[in-house]
């Protein structure tokens, strides 16, 4: 199993223009292990983007380390996918090309290796790539709309194209920055389903932010809650919930309102003193 | 409306014979020098051949047939306006013959000084390929490197800035003991004027292409070389087509300032050393050449743009 990932003592601050220092993230020690799905959760500003960026090597901490089978992250990587809050699908590519853009980019050693064998040609590894991006086309719902350009593309599909493009790439950990935030509720559960299915077939290690606890609670193996400024381990959850799950049930309803009460939105609030 | 629409195909032909009548059975003014032949009237009756066949053509395709309808006003236009400058030149000679010419002259000395037109052509044409090209693919290492590398950005922005402002003809005197033939200085002098605007659009849009789609890349294993060239050229296409037709502009304008000086041959020199000559006739016929090769040259470009930039319907529009 491959796609554990190490967090130890991760601290990052930001300096803002008026020189101001904001604690982004505080002392993060996290074990996430191989093929986990591991959900971040917190108020907006806790660095829980910030967080996922470290590990995918997009952002720098200022102290600690981040390894992934226990080698260090010094970069960017094609191990560590990401998927972003918008889908940055590039507008010049059609569905087809954007989904192929990581199998054809990367270092061809590392689709060799992934293929079975460093023995291939470069034919074969053409119509390797051909069949693997046919199927993540086909795995994502797309079928029929590889020649569509983006801009021609409902949220939700781009959403989709984003993640087959992702997950084409061979990833070991998979970072989900809220790729399903800006689509409407029918949408995001048509895709939570399928994010689900594709984890469970290809065992990819995920680690997902999002700021909707009935999607964390439906997803995860473990939900971390993070508090803000600066951001550090509020308290970790285990969702030992089995799978398949429902989206209600009582258990499901006592996880749920134990993260609300951790987030301090659960019970009734007293009604503020003022009025809009 | 609806009964306007294949009129609207109809018009030109009306137009144009108007254009004829007129041209037939109004007399010239006796000002204007007789031609050899009434090379206007032969300039209408191929418009009526050629706008008559593509009328034909038409009824057999729907895109060409919604093509004419859709340009019917302005060819009846344009040729409505051609007959009010006949009239006014050729027939009244309102304006001083000698610098209004007869349509029947101008058109004249196209017909009859056609084979030093083409000589002149093919003269601009190789300067303007050489400098064009030469300058837009210079322009675009350049504003690919700025835009890339802070060491480049950090010595040559303020060449740049420098330098390309100054209009590129300013240079010719130096250019002309530099370079050992006039030919290669003007095409010099070209390629400096393309290869401004050329870098400073794509080293702009380089700096405008979104960081996240770096992001992406790069976690999908593209390397800095792949960033560059499958990332943030096609990114910032838009841009450098931008570039690409202001470029084109200050070309031709360099182009034609550049033959004035030193050159043999060439559309400019061709229409600078007609005016000397006092005669206007060949000046307009000189004017009508440039005219449309540049239209072409532009069209062509915008062709190109629309066959690369499909992608960017509804993303950037300009």
């Amino acid at each position: 199993m491959v796609g554990g990932v190490t967090l130890r003592g991760i601290s990052k601050v930001f300096k803002r223009e008026s020189s101001e220092l904001v604690h982004a993230l505080e002392g993060i020690d996290l074990d996430i292990a191989p093929g986990e799905f591991v959900t971040l959760i917190g108020a907006s500003g806790c660095g829980k983007s910030t967080l996922l960026r470290i590990v995918a090597g997009l952002t720098q901490p200022d102290s600690g380390e981040v390894c992934t089978d226990g080698e260090p992250v010094n970069g960017p990587s094609p191990d560590r996918g990401f998927a972003f809050q918008d889908h940055t699908l590039f507008p010049w590519l059609n569905v087809r090309q954007n989904v192929a853009f990581g199998l054809k980019n990367q270092p061809k050693e590392r689709l060799a290796a992934l293929s079975g064998g460093g023995s291939m040609s470069s034919k074969d590894i053409k119509e390797q790539i051909s069949r693997d991006v046919d199927a993540w086309i086909e795995l994502v719902g797309l079928q029929g709309f590889e020649k569509v350009f983006p801009h021609e593309l409902s949220g939700g599909m781009c959403q989709r194209a984003s993640l087959a493009r992702a997950l084409a790439a061979h990833p070991k950990v998979m970072m989900l920055d809220e790729p399903l935030g800006a689509l409407d509720a029918f949408t995001r559960m048509n895709i939570q389903e399928e994010i689900l299915r594709i984890w469970q077939a290809r065992k990819t290690t995920m680690i997902m932010v999002t700021h909707d606890v009935d999607e964390a609670v439906y997803m995860s193996d473990r939900v971390v809650v993070l508090s803000p400024r600066p951001g550090r381990i509020q308290e970790i959850i285990p969702i030992s919930l089995s799978r398949p799950r429902a989206r209600s049930g009582e258990d499901f309803s006592r996880l749920r309102a134990k993260i609300l009460d951790i987030l301090q939105f659960g019970g009734l609030r007293q009604a503020p003193d003022y009025y809009l | 409306m609806s009964i306007l629409r294949p009129l609207k195909r109809v018009f030109p032909i009306a137009a144009l014979l108007a254009a004829l009548a007129v041209q037939l059975f109004f007399p010239n003014s006796e000002l204007q020098p007789t031609t050899r032949a009434p090379y206007f009237t032969y300039f209408l009756l191929f418009l009526l051949a050629l706008y008559a066949a593509l009328i034909i053509v038409s009824f057999f395709s729907a895109a060409l047939a919604k093509k004419l309808e859709y340009g019917g006003w302005f060819y009846t236009g344009a040729i409505l306006f051609l007959t009010g400058l006949n009239i006014f030149t050729s027939k009244l000679a309102v304006p001083p013959v000698m610098y209004f010419p007869s349509l029947d002259r101008v058109f004249g000395a196209l017909f009859d000084d056609r084979r030093l037109l083409l000589k002149c052509l093919a003269h601009s044409g190789r300067l303007l390929f050489f400098g064009y090209f030469g300058g837009s693919i210079v322009g675009l290492f350049t504003g690919v490197g700025i835009g890339f590398s802070k060491r480049l950005s950090y010595w040559l922005s303020p060449v740049i800035r420098l330098i390309g402002p100054i209009p590129s003809t300013v240079w010719i005197p130096l250019m002309l003991i530099v370079f050992p033939t006039a030919v290669s200085a003007s095409a010099f002098i070209i390629a400096l004027a393309v290869w401004f605007p050329v870098t400073l659009m794509t080293s702009s849009g380089i700096a405008n292409v979104p960081q996240s789609y770096f992001d992406a890349g790069s976690t999908l294993g593209a390397g800095r070389f792949v960033r560059v060239v499958k990332i943030g050229v096609p990114a910032s296409m838009p841009h450098i087509f931008l570039g690409l037709f202001n470029g084109a502009c200050s070309s031709f304008i360099t182009l034609i300032t550049a033959e004035l000086i030193g050159a043999k041959y060439g559309l400019g020199w061709y229409v600078n050393w007609e005016r000397e000559m006092l005669s206007y006739s060949n000046v307009y016929a000189g004017l009508i050449v440039v005219a449309l090769v540049f239209f072409l040259l532009v069209t062509g470009l915008f062709k190109v743009r629309d066959k690369f930039l499909g992608w960017q319907k509804g993303v950037i529009k300009w």
